[in-house]
C-alpha cells in the first residue's frame, strides 16, 4: 500500500525504463538508424540498380573516398552563401531603420517591401546570370536578393513593436527621439533580427544551390548537376548530404549566436 | 515643489466632436504632502497625471510646479506606473540608473545611492538580477528606486500597486509611506483603493465621472507613522465610508444630478 502511493507521487520511478527511453534523445536516434537500414536492406534485397537509388553505406563510403572533391567544392558554397547573406542581413537591417524611421519612406516602400517578400525570388534567378554574368557576382546576388526581404520584415516589425508601457516610461523620464531609438527600440528588435536570421539563412542556402544550378564550375549544387548529367546518383546524393550538414551548422550556428543576443530571454 | 492646478481642462477628439475627459480642475498639492486622487474608472485621474508629467498638455486652464507652468517632462519628478516598466535586457541595478543615463550623467557616480535604494526596498540581494527573476512585487519596488534615483522633488504614482496581490500591496504601502516620510517628497498618488488612499494621504480627492471632475476632498487626520494595525482604528474606517460615500455621488453624471 504504501509503496503504491510512493510510486503515485514520483512519476519518474512509476514510468518504465521502456518510458525513459522514448523522452530521451536515443529514441529519435534509434528511429534514424532503423530508416537507414530499412533503405540499406530495401537496395540489397531488391537489386535496385545504383544509378536509381544507392545505398547509404555506398553513400557514405563515397563521402569518405571523394572528400577532398567534396571540401573543394563545399567551400565556394559556403563562402558564398555567407557573403549573400551577410550583404542581406546589413542591408536588410539599414532599410528596416530607414523604413521604420521616416514617415514618407515607410508610407511609399513598406508595402512594396511586403509584396515582393511574398513572390518567389528564385523563379528570377536566370535574370541575375544576364545582369551580372556567369560569375560569383551573379550567384551572391542571387542569395542577397533572396535573403534580403526576411531581414528587411522581421527587423522593422521588432523596431515597431516596443511596449507601449516602456515607451510612456522613458517618454516620462525625458528621453529624447535617439535615445528612446538606441535603448528601447533596437533592444526590443533584437529578437525579431535572430528569427529573421533564421530564416534568411535557409533562404540563403537554397539560393546558393540554385544560383549553382543555373551557372557555375564548381561548387555543391554544380556537383549535383555534373553528377546527374553522369547519371552518378551516388556522387549526387553524397553531395546532397554535404550540403544538408553545412545547412544545419549554419543553422544551428545562428541559433548559438542569437541565445547570445538576447540573452535576457530563456 | 508645489503643484498648482488652475482650471484645467482636457478635451479628447476634434471641436465638433469632442470628449471632455476633465472639466475645471483645481488644485493644490504643498510641497511634502501626500495626496492620493481617488475615483471610478474613467474619471481622467490617470489624464491628470499624465498632464502633470508633461506628457500631455491641458486643452484649457494652466499646471504650473514650483511656480513653473508645465510643458515637458521635468527631471523634478520621479514617475512609478501601473506596469513596473522595467527593460527586460537590462540587471536591476541598470534599469534604476536608466533616468540618470537619460540625463547623460555620470553613471558610476550614483551607483552607490542605487544600492542605498535597494537597500531601503529590501532588494539589496538583487542587484545583478533580471527582471524575469522577480516577482511582481519586487519589481514594482525596482521602479519606485528607479524614480527615487534622480533625487526628485516630485513622486507621481498611477496606480503603482494594483497588479499587486493583497498582502504584497499592504507590505509595500507602509514600506511607500516610510521612504516618503524619509526623503520629505511631494507624493501625487492615483489609486482605485480607497483603502490606500486613506492610509497613505495627507488629503484623499475624490474625483467623479461624466465629466471628469473633482467632487470633494477629504483631510486624513490620521496619526503617523501608520501601521497596518490602524485598520482597527474607527476613524481610519470612518474616513473609508465617507470616501466610500463620495466616490458614489460622483458616479452620477453631472447634468442628470442637476436635473433630477
Amino acid at each position: 500500500m504504501s509503496e503504491m502511493k510512493a510510486g503515485t507521487f514520483d512519476t519518474r520511478s512509476d514510468g518504465s525504463l521502456w518510458q525513459s527511453f522514448v523522452a530521451s534523445p536515443l529514441w529519435p536516434a534509434t528511429v534514424f538508424v532503423a530508416l537507414l537500414g530499412a533503405w540499406e536492406a530495401y537496395v540489397r534485397i531488391s537489386g535496385i540498380l545504383p544509378i536509381i537509388l544507392p545505398a547509404p553505406s555506398d553513400v557514405a563510403v563515397y563521402m569518405w573516398e571523394q572528400r577532398n572533391k567534396l571540401l573543394l567544392n563545399a567551400w565556394p558554397t559556403l563562402y558564398q552563401c555567407l557573403l549573400g547573406f551577410l550583404l542581406a542581413v546589413v542591408g536588410g537591417i539599414l532599410i528596416a531603420v530607414l523604413l521604420t524611421q521616416f514617415t514618407t519612406i515607410r508610407r511609399g516602400l513598406y508595402p512594396i517591401v511586403v509584396g515582393i517578400a511574398l513572390i518567389p525570388k528564385i523563379s528570377v534567378a536566370p535574370l541575375f546570370t544576364l545582369w551580372f554574368g556567369a560569375g560569383s557576382v551573379s550567384r551572391v546576388s542571387l542569395v542577397f536578393f533572396v535573403a534580403f526581404f526576411p531581414m528587411v520584415v522581421s527587423p522593422a516589425s521588432g523596431l515597431m513593436s516596443v511596449d507601449s508601457s516602456l515607451l510612456k516610461m522613458a517618454r516620462a523620464f525625458g528621453a529624447t527621439r535617439s535615445q528612446i531609438f538606441w535603448t528601447l527600440r533596437v533592444p526590443s528588435a533584437l529578437p525579431y533580427i535572430v528569427d529573421g536570421m533564421k530564416v534568411a539563412m535557409s533562404l540563403a542556402v537554397i539560393g546558393i544551390i540554385v544560383a549553382e544550378f543555373v551557372t557555375s564550375d564548381s561548387g555543391l549544387g554544380y556537383l549535383i548537376v555534373f553528377a546527374t548529367g553522369l547519371l552518378d546518383t551516388t556522387m549526387m546524393l553524397a553531395a546532397v548530404v554535404t550540403l544538408s550538414i553545412i545547412g544545419l551548422a549554419l543553422y544551428f550556428a545562428i541559433e548559438f549566436i542569437g541565445k547570445a543576443i538576447v540573452y535576457w530571454e530563456k | 515643489m508645489r503643484i498648482e492646478l488652475v482650471n484645467v481642462e482636457k478635451r479628447f477628439g476634434s471641436q465638433d466632436r469632442s470628449t471632455l475627459a476633465v472639466s475645471d480642475v483645481s488644485l493644490t498639492i504643498e510641497r511634502g504632502s501626500f495626496v492620493s486622487l481617488c475615483g471610478p474608472s474613467g474619471c481622467g485621474k490617470s489624464t491628470l497625471l499624465s498632464m502633470v508629467l508633461g506628457l500631455q498638455s491641458p486643452t484649457g486652464g494652466e499646471i504650473r510646479i514650483g511656480g513653473k507652468t508645465v510643458t515637458a517632462p521635468s527631471t523634478k519628478i520621479g514617475t512609478v506606473f501601473q506596469d513596473a516598466s522595467l527593460m527586460p535586457w537590462r540587471t536591476v541595478l541598470s534599469n534604476i540608473l536608466y533616468p540618470i543615463e537619460l540625463r547623460r550623467l555620470p553613471k558610476k557616480q550614483f551607483e552607490d545611492r542605487a544600492r542605498e535604494l535597494l537597500e531601503l526596498t529590501n532588494l539589496e540581494k538583487f542587484a545583478d538580477h533580471y527582471p524575469a527573476e522577480l516577482s511582481g512585487g519586487m519589481r514594482q519596488r525596482v521602479a519606485i528606486c528607479r524614480a527615487l534615483i534622480g533625487d526628485p522633488d516630485i513622486l507621481l504614482m498611477d496606480e503603482p500597486f494594483s497588479a499587486l496581490d493583497a498582502l504584497t500591496r499592504d507590505e509595500i504601502s507602509v514600506e511607500l509611506q516610510s521612504i516618503w516620510s524619509k526623503h520629505n517628497k511631494t507624493v501625487l498618488f492615483v489609486t482605485h483603493s480607497i483603502r490606500e488612499a486613506v492610509f497613505l494621504s495627507d488629503r484623499v480627492v475624490v474625483m467623479g465621472l461624466t465629466p471628469g471632475r473633482i467632487v470633494e476632498e477629504f483631510e486624513i487626520d490620521l496619526d503617523r507613522p501608520r501601521t497596518l494595525a490602524i485598520e482597527t482604528h474607527p476613524r481610519f474606517n470612518f474616513l473609508i465610508h465617507e470616501v466610500r460615500e463620495s466616490i458614489s455621488r460622483g458616479r452620477k453624471p453631472l447634468d442628470i444630478r442637476k436635473a433630477g
